[in-house]
């Protein structure tokens, strides 16, 4: 079954007057279990096209299900709580909150959900300690190296058990290493739970892990390549 | 070339840079506009006092002032008036006997200082006939004329032309009682002056008295600025028995008050001042923050660390000032606007000889002092975010 | 909203320098409006006391005796009055007052003087003039001679045992004139006052006056300050009109009148430095909202309402009023307090304009809560504006804008 499909969906920028068209009539659609990388040199329209698929932006014209919802017609508020209930973000530069630890950082979407406080502790310690943070859970993000805040990040967008993960860029602000590490574990939460993962990238070891790759190119799609392994 | 760049870095971020130049000019326009009406109060006061009561310079016997006793006169006092007359810088001159006294009419009757004058000099020497709202001023051709405030005529119930009895304590120490006319009615702006005074000529009082010179010869001098001048050199004239005072002397009261209100001034400025350093502290404090890095390339480049001190010192002076300006003109606009038509303060202030409407005018003193206090403390208060700055090494500007 | 509290307190700490500065100046302006307050509220404490003991809360004169004090218009000690007085409930005591004016003579110099009869064992309770002693023996009802206050015995140069010299008009133009011996000398806190009080039995002051068994005022101690308005009103229906009924405020309108520019002069003062410090907190929190463009729109990214983040903002806000407000209570009631406890006498050219004021030339701050409460309500407030300009911010923010 398809969790997200989108039909003929553009989005034109319009700033200053000179309209700038970011994505172009694209129809894509995503199977549970994906882990799709999308790869476009910067300006190809990647980021619209995530965000458009998380829900942060609306396109200009077409489509876009998530689980036969069409999300483009939704209210600010509605969309926050799908976002809420069934994406997970993880950004390029983080973003965690400064002043929240590590476990706190995980557990505030929780909270933001109304989980009860023992269930959200248990869970936040868990996701940490699964991708190798067991022993940072009260450091703040400051204190964190770059692949370690993004761990960080990526067990924030786990917490709430979404359907899916969006990532923009994730490993580009990582060393080689941590980027290795970081694609490891997105790898085996893709294969060991199913979740679907769908991230940008331009870094060709990154393609290389992924069972699906869109190439993009001027907001069109040019290349989508499936492969098993 | 730094205060050109200090001009362009205010407008890099206007909000911020708005929000503290539109804090600045509120508070300078209402320290200036509150302080300027203070003061015009407390001047309107003196100048009431000095115009109607006291003059600017006295002569009484040395003594007279601690214990007003009647036989206090001042000897040979034609004399000494020949002599003050032919100084450089007298207006006029004139005589005044002063003593207590109690005024009944059949109705009732108060305590109050008598004061003995002549007409014609009087009049040359006080307004107190511009506040008549009722009969004439003393002259030579009523018989024992006698002015009294409207306070007064309403306690023993007066009216022009009632009469009333006089009882003092005469020279001889025998207590004398004289029957005057009311020839005017007085209303000035100090409740107590009225209150306490009752007018009579001169030469009537010194009949009652029994006494044979004066108790007080007041001088108005042509230049209010030089009276300390004048009475100096009227006071080197004369031997120590004769004590010269100035206003300030005589009427210590408003003299202190006037300083009391300097006082209230400046530690109004300096309060609003202060309140204005906390936001221009906080806005140093984030653009000497967000330009670290900026301010290192600068050093990189080569400027002096004072130099850039100097530049952010410029910018924090810069914006202080545009707000000081603006508030000053706007500060002046409000003067200007409450002179013409007048501020009511509250009615019922008359027992401190406060006029119920003040038309505030723009004291250039207190404009100094404003002007001073802010580059002061402007100074003082961004001192401490920028010598941050001067810490900053030419290094940073490299470091990610 | 625990974790929304959690994160606005951290979220206040992490631009400590701006924070502490906010705060400072948030305690800066409550700490000086309330001790300025403070300071003239308690002043005028001292004024409306030294007031009320001098005239009472309430006094009954014949019609229109205040406005002249005429030494006419006097009303009768006894008969239906005070029976009519002691009827009405929250009356504590009545005290009859005969007051006329005079020349007082000593030795070589004459001044005008307030001549006051009253009942010293009953008004002493009250006005605890005696007290007020520096020379001397306090006078009994039945007592011939009198007392003097400081200031007159300076001027007259006359002391305890010497003879005052009183002339004057009694009741319906009889010629008023009597010698007395000075047989204490009071010092009485206003200045003015200090300088012109002589104070004898009831019985004497009626004989000086020709004013057998009249009295100018029967003053009035009530047993509750508050009631004072109330039992006024109660005596004027009592009475039908027939008599004149003031409250001491009626009586000494510069209280008030006074009170009324130093609330002007208060409150502008305070306006501008609120508005001062006011427009530094709105540009503060502005610039706080502003700088996290970013991060608003990741926590809107990870699913909290606009409405949630306004909420955090709110609450950094009035967090940040609230520490204000209390550091600035840690300093301010200790201050007050203390002040309270310790006047300071004032010097020089500043408590010479107390004394021609007729004010007691010291510094004593009054104790008053609701000055605190306003304080910390006006502080809300403004904290309250300045996160409306944040809130407006975060309502108009873009998403995909803001995470870019």
């Amino acid at each position: 079954m398809k969790v997200i499909a989108l039909n003929n969906v553009s989005k034109v920028y319009n700033p200053k007057g000179i309209a700038v068209t970011a994505v172009n009539d694209v129809s894509l659609a995503f199977d549970e279990g994906e882990f799709t990388a999308i790869v476009g040199a910067s300006g190809s329209g990647k980021t619209t096209l995530l965000n458009m698929i998380g829900g942060i932006d609306m396109p200009t014209s077409g489509e876009v299900f998530v689980q036969n919802q069409k999300i483009n017609e939704l209210s600010e508020a509605k969309l926050t709580v799908f976002r809420r209930n069934n994406i997970g973000f993880v950004f390029q530069q983080y973003n965690l909150l400064p002043v929240l630890t590590a476990m706190e950082n995980v557990e505030f979407v929780l909270e933001m959900q109304g989980n009860p406080k023992a269930e959200r502790k248990q869970r936040a310690k868990e996701l940490l300690t699964a991708i190798g943070l067991g022993n940072k859970l009260n450091e703040r993000p400051g204190k964190l190296s770059g692949g370690q805040q993004q761990r960080v990040a990526v067990a924030r967008a786990l917490a709430h058990k979404p359907k899916f993960i969006i990532a923009d860029e994730p490993t580009a602000n990582l060393d080689s290493k941590s980027a290795a590490d970081l694609l490891e574990m997105m790898q085996e939460l893709n294969r060991k739970d199913g979740i679907t993962f769908i991230f940008s990238t331009h870094d060709q070891r990154v393609v290389e892990k992924a069972k699906r790759v869109i190439v993009f190119e001027d907001g069109k799609v040019k290349e989508d390549v499936s492969y098993t392994k | 070339m730094t205060s050109k760049l200090a001009w362009k870095n205010i407008w890099r971020n206007k909000t911020r840079s708005l929000v503290f130049i539109i804090a600045a000019i509120l508070g300078f326009a209402m320290a200036l506009f509150t302080l300027n009406t203070m003061k015009s109060i407390s001047q309107q006061r003196l100048s009431d006092a000095i115009n109607i009561q006291t003059s600017y310079i006295q002569i009484h016997k040395a003594g007279f002032m601690e214990d007003r006793e009647i036989n206090f006169t001042i000897p040979d006092a034609e004399n000494v008036m020949a002599k003050v007359k032919a100084m450089p810088g007298i207006e006029i001159v004139s005589k005044r006997i002063s003593c207590n006294a109690v005024v009944a009419s059949p109705e009732n009757n108060i305590a109050c200082e008598i004061k003995g004058v002549m007409p014609q000099e009087e009049n040359e020497i006080s307004v107190l006939k511009d506040f008549l709202v009722e009969g004439e001023a003393l002259n030579n051709n009523q018989n024992s004329p006698i002015l009294v405030s409207k306070r007064t005529a309403e306690r023993l119930k007066l009216k022009v032309r009632s009469k009333v009895v006089v009882t003092i304590k005469a020279s001889n120490g025998e207590i004398t009682g004289g029957s005057f006319r009311v020839a005017g009615i007085f209303v000035t702006p100090s409740t107590p002056y009225d209150e306490s005074t009752v007018i009579a000529r001169y030469n009537d009082l010194q009949e009652l008295s029994r006494i044979d010179e004066p108790h007080e010869l007041v001088i108005k001098v042509t230049d209010p600025n030089k009276v300390i001048e004048v009475q100096m050199a009227i006071q080197n004239q004369l031997t120590n028995q004769y004590q010269v005072n100035d206003w300030k002397y005589l009427l210590p009261e408003l003299f202190a008050f006037d300083g009391f209100i300097n006082m209230v001034g400046m530690l109004f400025t300096i309060i609003i001042i202060i309140g204005l350093g906390f936001s221009l502290m906080n806005t140093m404090n984030m653009i000497v923050q967000e330009r670290t890095k900026e301010l290192g390339m600068l050093r990189a480049i080569g400027q002096g660390k004072w130099s850039v001190f100097r530049m952010l010192l410029k910018e924090s002076g810069l914006m202080t000032f545009i707000g000081a300006a603006g508030g000053i003109v706007l500060g002046i606009g409000f003067i200007s606007v409450a002179s013409k038509h007048g501020i009511s303060i509250s009615e019922g202030l008359g027992f401190l000889g406060i006029r119920p409407i003040i038309y505030p005018t723009l004291h250039p003193g207190l404009l100094i002092m404003i002007i001073v206090l802010a580059i002061v403390l402007t100074v003082i208060i961004s001192t401490f975010p920028a010598s941050r700055a001067l810490a900053i090494k030419p290094q940073e500007a490299l470091r990610d | 909203m625990k974790q929304l509290i959690k994160l606005a307190w951290r979220n206040i700490w992490r631009k400590r320098k701006r924070s502490v500065i906010a705060i400072v100046s948030v305690a800066f302006a409550v700490i000086i409006s309330v001790s300025l307050r403070s300071l003239m509220l308690g002043n005028y404490d001292k004024i409306i006391e030294a007031g009320v003991k001098s005239t009472g809360h309430i006094q009954i004169h014949a019609v229109n005796y205040w406005k002249d004090k005429s030494i006419n218009d006097l009303i009768n000690k006894d008969g239906e009055l005070p029976n009519i007085l002691q009827n009405i409930r929250g009356i504590k005591k009545i005290m009859p007052r005969l007051q006329n004016n005079a020349l007082g003579a000593g030795e070589n110099t004459s001044k005008g003087v307030m001549v006051n009869g009253f009942l010293p064992h009953v008004e002493n309770s009250f006005t605890k003039l005696s007290n007020r002693l520096v020379k001397g023996t306090f006078i009994r009802d039945t007592s011939t001679t009198i007392l003097i206050s400081e200031g007159l015995a300076k001027y007259l140069k006359i002391s305890v045992n010497d003879t005052l010299v009183l002339i004057g008009q009694g009741y319906h133009a009889n010629i008023a004139a009597g010698k007395y011996i000075i047989q204490g000398i009071v010092k009485l806190p206003n200045p003015q006052m200090n300088l012109m009080n002589v104070f004898m039995p009831l019985q004497v002051a009626q004989d000086f006056s020709t004013a057998q068994g009249l009295i100018s005022a029967y003053m009035i101690e009530v047993e509750n300050d508050d009631a004072t308005k109330a039992i006024k009103s109660k005596l004027n229906s009592e009475l039908n009109n027939s008599y004149e009924v003031m409250t001491w405020d009626e009586m000494m309108p510069e209280i008030r009148n006074s009170e009324r520019i130093d609330t002007i002069i208060f409150t502008m003062l305070a306006s501008c430095l609120y508005l001062i410090i006011g427009m530094g907190l709105i540009g503060t929190i502005l610039m706080m909202a502003l700088e996290r463009r970013k991060e608003f729109g990741i926590l809107q990214a990870i699913g909290l309402q606009k409405t949630q983040i306004q909420l955090v903002i709110v609450i950094e806000t009035l967090l940040l009023g609230l520490v204000g407000i209390i550091s600035a209570f840690a300093v301010a009631i200790p201050f007050v307090l203390y002040m309270n406890a310790h006047e300071i006498p004032l010097t020089g050219d500043s408590g010479k304009s107390f004394v021609a004021m007729g004010v007691e030339p010291v510094l004593q701050l009054g104790v008053k809560p609701h000055l605190f409460v306003l304080m910390a309500l006006i502080v809300f407030s403004i904290m309250l504006v300045a996160s409306l300009f944040p809130v407006l911010f975060v309502k108009r923010l873009k998403t995909s804008e803001a995470i870019k």
